[in-house]
């Protein structure tokens, strides 16, 4: 398992170079990997059926118990086939698709990744791996996004998709996390079993509440679905793969495995239904007010994800046969049909309904898909959507409780559905109302193939369900281990269900009529911008901007006074609440210990240090500056330091002597207006030089006792060879220090250097 | 003696912030200057005075002997005098370059100069 996905990030990787030898052929040399992949998962998949889970173990870190193990069950493998199915037809597709437009590479590199992300995250066993993969499809599900980067609009919905998923991304690392501290382990094999533990546990509800948000942001639940339309702005191939089939499903994916944890929590069931069918009816009602079929196609899956998380919310046995099936009759057919959206476009240069029509004549193969597609979205029978419709509604009326609301809002849900796939087959491919002027051919079979593939499948695994039954059974039972068998069948005799059934399609066949003869009721309806959850979205940006921009003004404001004096007064603040333990220490003047020139040096070093502060000229101060830096070497002298007393006295003179040399260049002391400004600097200076005498007095009080004065006392001279402790311990004991701190002179000298060259150069550009 | 270098120490460091608070470049370097002395004065502080011999080992003596200083501290301010000596050279330089190429006396008028641009 570990090797697919290797393979797939180097051919990523590669996938340039390929590309540049394969030219147009590319898409279908790289279609090649998903399609081994899917044959691999063949393999595996008869393994899983005849011995149950497969664990694939692999270490990463291991001392913080995070591995790399794989999980081959049900679920995992039904989204493994999806994966590498759907991928292996739009990479062919792709091919075609983008050929003739510019950095196609790069295209493929994102695709590439992405669709290794994707089996990667189905397949993790840890959930920290999980996470990682997770994280990879929103990065490179943002590259696709905005693949045509030139445009600012699709610069946009691509950051909008990222700055979504991502951010529910933070909330799922913490509820993931929290989840591992709960069950002890982020193993999922382990988290899976825990379930009873971690129902007692109080990080329980929080855990749950923060999976429920990533999870929602990733499949574009309300009030986060908006990223999903504007994520149309992707290239068809993307669209069809990574916003109908993959990455939108990766939040129900998770949902769906995590359900043997979190079913039976009543939050959990509250919070699915409600989202999900809020979810379910929004897209689908904004979905047949819209004219493009990109649109339509991205709001009823909006629909479509709804609808799986609110089947996942009741949670029953019969729901979660429901999800399973409405996720591959889903796959199947919106993946087709946004393949079919992509042909239409490409060929006609429209995706508008309203200007297509009658295209079967010119495109039988690419119309017969759309329509095989379209019958099982509208869920007619014998298609593999009207099976699932049939199983959605028998878990609805189920339900012990609100099974009537949840009922009607599929209802209504259906209808639309019905709708919306007759605006987008009948309309685009029948519909005699517009003529086209371009005339119009049909594609390469490399693009209609594909569709025609699904659809053939959706209409074959409706008469034939019993052959997909054993696969579907197991992701059943891997969301509920206590499911009994899954027999899928075509015909369940004349029940609610198919009554039901039976009138969402005719309600749903009027109200395509009705959109179809009223176009122009239909572009009168507007939804007001301000109650959308995306204007929310562009106001918090603005919001985030504008503060953030409001707060670098203030902090980041440019005068060195001011950072200064926060960072001083803060110091303040912090050594005075440590201070206050601290009684204030007694001047104790021992006079024993004083000698007359002690006094004397400091009463110089204290007027010299005063003049510095105040004198009116430069000259004034560089003289009493070094005063000061003299007297400080006079203290060294007196407390037996010569070394120091001598270092000091040099530097000093060179400081004063390279000030004089600079100073002639220099501006003269100039004053400024200052007044309160000036006092106001004083207080918070001398704050400070009190705070600092405070702390010195303290610390002097109490003896030091140092080991390191003995050590060096007694080592210098057998171990360093010298007499003066001072010099062997800075080129001896200590000379890695010394050594690093010629490095720092150097740059200090290189950089001066620098200084000087730069000015020189910079005067014959300016002369 | 101690509590009079506390005072002078304390002092020093009043008058280094309060002189790079002020707009002038040249001010700035004088307080770098008097705050780098102040510094290791606080550390010969901290690390405790004895009125006593330099840390030298005598001629006929293997290892240091009654009072004396601690050589430690001295070691450290030791580098830190040269480092501080690094610093306020480049600073000098580099206010020195500001001044000659910019014309800005000070530092408001830097900031207001890279508005400008």
């Amino acid at each position: 398992m570990l090797t697919i996905i290797i393979i797939g990030f180097l051919l990523a990787f590669l996938a340039p170079f390929i590309h540049r030898i394969a030219k147009e052929y590319s898409g279908l040399v790289f279609a090649l990997y998903p399609a081994a992949t899917f044959l691999w998962l063949i393999k595996q998949y008869k393994t899983v059926i005849e011995y149950g889970t497969q664990i694939i173990p692999m270490e990463w870190v291991p001392s913080l118990g995070i591995g790399i193990d794989f999980r081959l069950d049900g679920l995992s493998l039904l989204f493994g086939f999806l994966i590498s199915g759907i991928g292996t037809i739009v990479l062919a597709y792709a091919g075609t698709y983008m050929k003739g437009v510019p950095n196609t590479d790069r295209f493929y590199v994102a695709l590439i990744a992405f669709m290794a992300s994707m089996l990667g995250l189905v397949f993790s066993d840890n959930i920290i791996s999980l996470f990682v993969f997770w994280e990879l499809t929103s990065f490179t599900s943002y590259f696709l996004i905005g693949f045509k980067h030139e445009y600012e609009s699709t610069r946009k919905s691509a950051l909008q998709a990222l700055l979504i998923t991502a951010g529910g991304g933070l909330a799922l690392l913490a509820g993931l996390i929290l989840l591992g501290i709960g069950a002890g382990s982020l193993s999922l094999s382990e988290i899976l079993q825990s379930g009873d533990i971690l129902a007692q546990s109080s990080l329980f509800n929080a855990a749950m509440l923060l999976i429920i948000l990533g999870c929602f942001t990733k499949s574009a639940q309300f009030p986060f679905h908006f990223w999903l339309p504007s994520a149309m702005a992707a290239p068809t191939p993307v669209s069809a793969y990574l916003h109908s089939a993959t990455m939108v499903k990766a939040g129900i994916f998770l949902l769906a495995r995590l359900s043997p944890v979190f079913n039976g929590a009543d939050g959990w069931h509250a919070t699915l239904l409600l989202f999900g069918a809020t979810t379910m009816l929004i897209g689908a009602i904004i979905a047949v007010l819209q004219t493009d079929l990109k649109k339509i196609l991205a709001y009823t899956t909006v629909s479509a994800l709804g609808l799986l998380t609110m089947l996942l919310g009741i949670g029953t046995e019969i729901a979660i046969k429901a999800t399973v099936i409405f996720i591959l009759a889903h796959a199947l057919y919106k993946g087709a049909l946004f393949l079919i959206a992509g042909i239409v476009d490409h060929e006609t240069g429209s995706r508008d309904i309203r200007k297509l029509g009658s295209l079967f004549r010119s495109m039988p193969f690419t119309a017969t898909a759309a329509v095989l597609a379209g019958l099982s979205m509208a869920g007619i029978p014998p298609l593999f959507g009207f099976i699932s419709k049939e199983y959605t509604y028998e878990s609805t009326l189920e339900m012990a409780l609100n099974s009537p609301l949840t009922t009607s809002a599929f209802f209504i849900t259906g209808v639309f559905f019905t709708a919306a796939a007759g605006m987008l087959v009948y309309m685009v491919f029948f519909g005699r109302r517009n003529r086209l002027n371009s005339p119009t051919r049909e594609t390469p079979i490399v693009m209609w193939i594909g569709p025609l593939i699904m659809g053939i499948l959706s209409l074959s695994l409706g008469f034939g369900s019993g052959l997909i039954s054993p696969l579907l059974e197991q992701a059943s039972l891997a969301i509920r281990p206590e499911n009994t068998t899954l027999k899928i069948s075509l015909w369940h005799g004349i029940n609610t269900e198919l009554i039901l059934s039976t009138f969402t399609v005719l309600l749903g066949i009027a109200t395509f009529l009705f959109v179809y003869f009223n176009p122009r009721l239909m572009s009168q309806i507007e939804i007001s911008e301000k109650i959308k959850p995306s204007y929310a979205y562009d106001q918090i940006m603005e919001g985030v901007v504008d503060m953030s921009k409001i707060v670098t003004r203030k902090v980041q404001n440019g005068y060195i006074r001011v950072y200064v004096s926060v960072m001083v007064a803060t110091f303040c603040v912090l050594a005075l609440i440590v201070l206050q333990n601290f009684s204030i220490p007694k001047i104790g003047v021992m006079w024993s210990d004083f000698r007359v020139y002690d006094i004397i040096i400091g009463a110089i070093m204290l007027v010299a240090c005063f003049y510095t502060v105040v004198a009116q000229s430069r000259l004034l101060a560089i003289a009493m500056l070094g005063v000061v830096g003299y007297g400080v070497a006079f203290v060294f002298i007196i407390f037996g330091a010569p070394d120091l007393a001598m270092t000091q006295i040099l530097i000093e003179t060179l400081t004063v002597v390279l000030f004089v040399l600079v100073l002639w260049k220099l501006p003269k002391y100039l004053i400024f207006a200052e007044g309160f400004i000036k006092f106001r600097y004083f207080l918070v200076s001398a704050l400070f030089g009190l705070i600092m005498t405070w702390i010195v007095m303290i610390v002097t009080q109490y003896p030091m006792d140092s080991h390191l004065k003995a050590f060096f006392a007694e080592n210098s001279y057998p171990r360093g060879m010298g007499r003066n402790v001072v010099n062997v311990i800075l080129v001896d004991f200590r000379s890695l220090d010394t050594l690093g701190e010629m490095v720092v002179l150097g740059i200090a000298a290189i950089g001066i250097y620098g200084l000087m060259k730069f000015n020189s150069d910079k005067k014959d550009f300016n002369p | 003696m101690e509590t009079v270098l506390a005072i002078l120490t304390g002092f020093m460091y009043a008058a280094g912030i309060y002189l790079i608070l002020r707009r002038s470049l040249v001010k700035l370097i004088v307080g770098l200057i008097i705050l780098g002395n102040g510094s290791n004065l606080l550390i010969f502080l901290l690390g405790g005075i004895t009125r006593g011999n330099p840390p030298v080992i005598g001629e006929n003596e293997s290892m240091l002997t009654g009072i004396y200083a601690d050589p430690l501290p001295q070691a450290l301010i030791l580098t830190a005098i040269v480092i501080s000596f690094g610093l306020q050279a480049f600073a000098m330089v580099l206010l020195q370059r500001e001044y000659v190429q910019g014309g800005v006396e000070d530092f408001d008028s830097i900031k207001e100069e890279e508005e400008a641009l």
